[in-house]
């Protein structure tokens, strides 16, 4: 095309341009763009001068297109712009603008190309206004009432805008913004289309003029003051759903009367667990045909109306699979069913039957179920665990529980088994109809793969839509995605949970117990109203419904709100007879001062929500009052609300209880199992004399078996605890009890004391479980060997806790489940003792033949001073907190020195104090080692509720020492104890403190150590040096310092690719 | 007395960090005992640089750093001395480690530790007399030695500029080469001291070069 022109004789227009003269270079373009017009008005053989004297510039995508529209315009007289220069057009031709361009082009003529076509045709230049360019981004629902006046359009732009927005319907009718939207618009741009269509204004009042002048509707409309009672009474919604909230409560009682099933639920949900959904095939059409044989075979469905005619509109709410063949869903409408099959047979809802049988169904489902998850009517979860046996496979067990089903409601039902809910459900899906179908844990997989994802709980439309566009329809697809892609896509909750379900893994508990969260009562069928009296009357009427509610389920709540249907404004009447059609739906709520059921106050509310609407009350379809935030949330029932709040409360007792008092018991089951028979036996003679004392309450004991109350007579010295109870009292605060004795006790009180305890379990069931429940703890852990913390069953281990699950849970539980793992922790540390170094005296190969640990055997103390080998440094130096002085080494060694007959003949109160003593003693090492749990309760730390103390992170230590006089003196004294050569334990221990310390970056103690520990031996060893044994053993002692301070080295070394300065 | 919180400790360690590098330079004579005063701090007579140039330096280079005290993010302040040739002689080495891992949003203010200001105190006082025995351990200096104050970060920060404007701190530098670990490596190693507060564990060491 280049070339072309430039042929063309011409001046400097086909000059070349030199680099960067971009002005020439723009000039010349348009002036060899004019040429070419020149050529096409030249070539073209229709010319008029239609556009003459108009410049017009296009804009963007047009059709017909921009060449086109060039060619006509310039055949017909107008100047094409290829350049829009705003200071000389005076049309824009666009079919559609942006935003932006809207706003830059607001004071410009934009107008279709249909003008220039249309203009052509009509072969006069017709007036633009009729084809201004509406652009879509600014059309609004609210302007159709500019349509209607457009044709009558005067040529004068701005004037007409005025009428238009002065002809608004009454400002009430739209909301305020929206109308003030609209006038703000540049006037050229308000909505007009050359086709528009006339559509009249429909107002709210000469709808309901045209509908209630019908009698029928007006008595069954809101304007009725018996309306809403009659409505009650007869909706089918409303039915159904009150009956749910009674089976719930009828669940929740049943729950208590069978409180020992309830327990078993705690089971934590394991692949093992069985559970059943359980639902009737087509509940209301199989009642019906229960009692109309002769419809057996026929297509049924149930419905309120009897659908003669076509267009009738009452939705199918079941039928049978006769029907189904015929693709009548629920749902459909009766009218369309009758046109898909003829032969329909109707038939009427039968409440009363429907209650009938959903209450035996219920029966039959409590008297197998562990737990029961109440869904509707005619349809159940329940977890049966614990009927399924090997007598009784989950197969034999559906099959049981249908027949007994069918023989005592006359319908069928259908099973779905599976390890959790959601196979369960899924299951169920397969079994239909009639049928049962168990989801095998080996085949999950294979039975989840055909599963088309609209079948997962939570996939509605929206997310169906959204997993159809990424081509996922079945399991097997979405498994394909990881966690993350699929949080990332559907946000994080959903995504898991769907990561999850693809997997067949469902943790959701049975919901059973859900509290309730809202009373509401909301009606938007037959809400017509002609005035604002009318209005309030039927407010005060809901209002009056929902205090009856509240006062029904026995709450009060906190917050109304009040929803609000509205007739869209360009609706036409509902299709559905008095229904409530196409509406904008609001809502807007209140947070009261305190809790309320009272109908008056909650209509004040309630009104000024609905007055802050300024609806016309013509307009209204619908509303409805709800109460949230009930007190039942709260305080009420906190067992039924959180997850597991309760138990924690409950565990964390029990843990108090074993730590501060049961401390013997926790870690002597432990050394029993370890001691071999004969010893025991030998040292059974003497037991009765070396016993430890355990403090227990009377009656948990009592409530032990037999045999294990023999183990504890003949292990520990029982001391009980003084009983609050008024019938003990009389008897002595603390009793050295024999088993003679205690049996004795037994047998005379016989039955008054077993209808007694039983009597207290009542009374004080808090305290008494706790006692009861600490002391099999410890049995279970010596004679099974259950793993610790069989309490604490329903923590996962802390690796596998999740920390951001930890971090969404509301502050007070965190700090809940953070104290029972540091509890756990520490239950772990005390059982693990007796392996540690420092309790290596109980090592079976060095058997002691007691079982009580060295620092509380005061005879073995000062019995082996003499033979150097038989005790260790962590003997000498019994493990102390660093906080108590040294007196308090004193004590102990002072109580360690009691024989323990001449304890047993000390005068009760003072062996008491005594024991007392050492008690604490022992409750202070038990605190040390908690000082020394330091991952898991460093993280634990971290992630406590915000404001919180972070407690330091405690020094390592040496037998319980950190600082260094204390230290060197331990170091010393072993030197001494040990001058031949040291024990491996002990030299063991001593190097896992420096490295302990050097891990904490303490390097300077460590150095200290390592070096206070090297001077001790050269002083030794060096000054002995004449005789020649010592040598022999010192270089031991030698070779150990060298070998540490080599590891001290390393460990620097290892951080900072140094090494340690050493001054010596 | 209330604990100390978590921007107590953040505040204090700061501050200590300057006294401590005033008394390092004291101490190690980097600079003529004359331009030292004494003052009192932690309850113990301390010598601080009168020269303004010094303290100016010291002073913006330790706020520089408190920022990344704050988030966590310092790993050490060391004080590095190179001699007239600029051959790395000993440096004393500020190791902060925080065990402790605050969630972005948790605000330091909220934290509050276990310790007391006394005991803490006691600790710092330790610090000090640890850098005046550590005279006696390091060799002496060759003459016309020179320090630097160097921050080691934990992750990499851009120098704020807007700093400036704001706290009239002058903006802090990369360091000439990342690889100045190396330098000091296969020293002598001289731990002086370490104290935990629970949020903020401080440990003192100084390197020594061997020649």
């Amino acid at each position: 095309m280049h070339n072309e022109q430039q042929q063309s004789p011409d001046d400097k227009t086909y000059d070349s341009i030199r680099f960067g003269d971009f002005k020439s270079y723009m000039e010349r373009k348009k002036r060899k763009l004019k040429d070419q017009e020149q050529l096409i008005l030249a070539a073209s053989d229709e010319k008029s001068e239609i556009f003459k004297g108009l410049i017009i510039y296009v804009n963007g995508y047009t059709n017909p297109s921009h060449s086109t529209l060039k060619k006509i315009i310039t055949t017909h007289g107008g100047d094409f712009q290829h350049y829009l220069s705003k200071s000389k057009i005076t049309h824009i031709v666009a079919s559609n603008l942006t935003n932006a361009k809207i706003k830059e082009f607001s004071a410009y003529k934009v107008v279709l190309p249909e003008w220039i076509m249309d203009s052509v045709e009509a072969k006069v230049l017709l007036p633009w206004q009729n084809y201004r360019l509406n652009s879509p981004v600014e059309v609004h629902q609210k302007e159709l009432s500019f349509q209607t006046q457009t044709l009558s359009s005067s040529s004068n732009p701005t004037v007409d805008s005025h009428n238009k927005s002065s002809h608004l319907p009454p400002a009430s009718s739209i909301p305020k913004e929206e109308s003030k939207k609209a006038n703000e618009l540049p006037p050229q741009y308000l909505a007009r289309s050359p086709k528009g269509k006339e559509v009249a204004q429909i107002t709210g009042s000469e709808l309901n003029l045209s509908l209630l002048s019908n009698d029928w509707a007006r008595k069954n409309s809101s304007i009725n003051p018996e309306f809403l009672d009659k409505y009650y009474t007869t909706s089918r919604l409303h039915y159904l759903s009150m009956w749910k909230a009674e089976l719930k409560s009828i669940v929740t009682k049943l729950r208590i009367r069978h409180s020992s099933q309830s327990q078993r639920r705690k089971m934590p949900r394991t692949e093992n667990s069985k559970i059943m959904h359980i639902d009737f095939d087509c509940f209301f059409a199989s009642v019906g045909i229960r009692d109309r044989p002769h419809l057996q075979e026929k297509p049924v469905a149930v419905c309120h109306s009897k659908g003669v005619m076509e267009s009738s509109s009452g939705a199918v709410a079941s039928c049978n699979y006769v029907a189904r063949k015929y693709k009548i869903q629920n749902g459909t409408t009766v009218g369309h069913a009758r046109k898909l099959c003829p032969e329909l047979e109707v038939i009427p809802y039968e409440f009363d039957k429907y209650k009938e049988v959903s209450e035996k169904f219920y029966e039959i489902l409590f008297e197998h179920a562990d737990d029961l998850e109440p869904v509707s009517v005619d349809e159940a979860i329940i977890d049966v665990t614990s009927s399924i046996t090997d007598s009784m496979t989950i197969d034999e067990f559906a099959t049981k529980i249908r027949s007994e089903i069918r023989e005592s409601t006359g319908c069928e039902a259908s099973i779905g088994c599976g390890s959790n809910i959601l196979l369960a459900r899924l299951a169920t899906k397969v079994a239909k109809p009639c049928g049962q179908y168990f989801v095998d844990h080996n085949s999950i997989l294979e039975f989840l793969n055909p599963i088309s994802v609209y079948d997962l709980p939570g996939i509605g439309y929206a997310m169906g839509e959204k997993l159809n566009r990424m081509n996922l329809k079945t399991l097997e697809d979405l498994r394909a995605y990881t966690m993350k892609a699929l949080q990332d896509i559907f946000g994080k909750k959903t995504g898991e949970s769907l990561y999850k379900f693809a997997r067949g893994i469902d943790d959701r508990p049975l919901s059973s117990g859900q509290p309730r969260q809202s009373v509401s009562a909301e009606v938007s069928w037959g809400v017509r109203f002609e005035n604002d009296d009318q209005v309030r009357e039927f407010v005060l009427g809901l209002c009056k419904e929902v205090e009856k509610r509240l006062r029904n389920v026995g709450c009060k709540g906190k917050s109304i709100t009040m929803k609000i249907k509205r007739r869209k404004l360009d609706a036409l009447e509902a299709a559905k007879h008095l229904g409530h059609g196409i509406c904008d739906n609001f809502s807007k709520s209140v947070s009261l001062e305190q809790y309320t059921d009272d109908a008056l106050f909650i209509f004040d509310e309630a009104m000024k929500l609905l007055q802050s609407y300024h609806f016309e009350s013509v307009d209204i379809r619908g509303l409805g009052v709800q109460i949230q935030k009930l007190d039942n949330d709260v305080g009420k029932n906190p067992v039924e609300e959180g997850q597991s709040l309760l138990p924690y409360k409950k565990k964390q007792k029990v843990e108090n209880e074993v730590t501060s008092t049961d401390h013997a018991p926790e870690e002597e089951p432990d050394i029993i199992t370890k001691v071999d028979d004969t010893i025991f036996k030998a040292s059974s003679s003497t037991s009765t004399s070396k016993r430890l004392p355990m403090e227990v309450e009377r009656q948990a004991f009592h409530e032990l078996p037999m045999d294990i109350r023999k183990e504890l007579e003949r292990v520990y010295e029982l001391i009980f605890l003084a009983e609050t109870n008024e019938h003990n009292s009389s008897s002595e605060n603390v009793i050295p009890a024999s088993l003679e004795d205690d049996l004795h006790i037994q047998h005379e009180k016989g039955n008054v004391n077993g209808t007694e305890i039983i009597h207290q379990v009542g009374d004080k069931p808090t305290k008494l479980s706790t006692k009861s429940e600490s002391l099999p703890t410890h049995e279970n852990n010596k004679s099974v060997s259950v793993p610790y913390g069989t309490t604490q069953h329903e923590l996962p281990p802390w690796s596998q806790l999740n920390p951001t699950d930890l971090l969404a849970m509301p502050d007070n539980m965190r700090a809940k489940v953070l104290k029972q793992y540091s509890e756990r922790e520490q239950v772990a540390a005390t059982k693990k003792r007796p392996i540690s170094p420092s309790q290596s005296h109980q090592s079976p190969k060095r058997p002691r033949t007691k079982r009580t640990p060295g620092p509380k055997t005061p005879t073995h103390q000062n019995d082996s001073i003499g033979a150097k080998r038989s005790f260790t440094l962590t003997q000498m130096f019994p493990p102390q907190s660093p906080s108590k002085h040294r007196s308090a080494v004193n004590t102990v060694d002072d109580l360690s020195e009691w024989d323990p007959n001449v304890l047993n003949e000390l005068p009760a109160e003072i062996r008491a104090e005594l024991l007392d003593e050492h008690r604490r003693q022992r409750e202070q090492k038990h605190r040390d080692l908690q000082n020394q749990l330091d991952s898991a309760k460093t993280l634990a730390t971290t992630l406590k509720s915000n404001p919180f103390t972070v407690v330091s992170k405690s020094e390592p230590a040496l037998m319980g020492k950190t600082d260094i006089s204390s230290i060197r003196d331990m170091l010393k004294a072993w030197l001494l104890a040990f001058s031949n050569e040291p024990e491996e334990e002990d030299v063991e221990t001593v190097s896992k403190y420096v490295l302990k310390l050097a891990r904490a970056r303490n390097f300077h103690q460590a150095q200290l150590v390592v070096q206070y520990l090297a001077m001790l031996v050269n002083q030794e060893f060096c000054q002995s040096q004449e005789s020649s044994e010592p040598i022999v053993v010192g270089s031991v002692w030698k070779l150990y310092v060298e070998k540490l301070r080599k590891q001290l080295d390393r460990e620097v070394y290892d951080i900072y690719k140094c090494t340690l300065k050493w001054q010596c | 007395m209330p604990a100390l919180s978590m921007s107590d400790i953040v505040d204090i360690t700061s501050e200590f960090i300057e006294v401590a590098i005033h008394q390092i330079l004291y101490v190690r004579g980097l600079y003529p005992k004359e331009i030292f005063a004494t003052r009192q701090k932690y309850n113990t007579p301390v010598h601080m640089s009168r020269h303004p140039d010094i303290n100016q330096y010291i002073n913006h280079v330790v706020a520089a750093c408190k920022d990344g005290i704050h988030q966590r993010n310092v790993k050490a302040v060391s004080v590095e001395v190179f001699d007239f040739q600029q051959r790395p002689v000993e440096r004393f080495v500020f190791e902060l480690n925080s065990i402790f891992v605050l969630s972005p949003h948790q605000n330091t203010d909220s934290v509050t530790t276990e310790m007391l200001w006394p005991d803490l105190e006691l600790q710092l006082r330790a610090f000090l007399l640890r850098i005046h025995a550590a005279n006696s351990i390091l060799k002496p200096l060759p003459e016309d030695s020179k320090f630097s104050v160097v921050v080691d970060m934990e992750r990499p920060v851009v120098p704020a500029s807007l700093q400036e404007n704001k706290t009239g701190v002058t903006p802090w530098i990369p360091a000439d080469d990342g690889k100045k670990g190396d330098v000091f490596s296969g020293s002598n190693l001289v731990p002086l001291k370490s104290v935990d507060t629970g949020v903020l564990q401080m440990n003192l060491f100084v390197q020594e070069i061997n020649f």
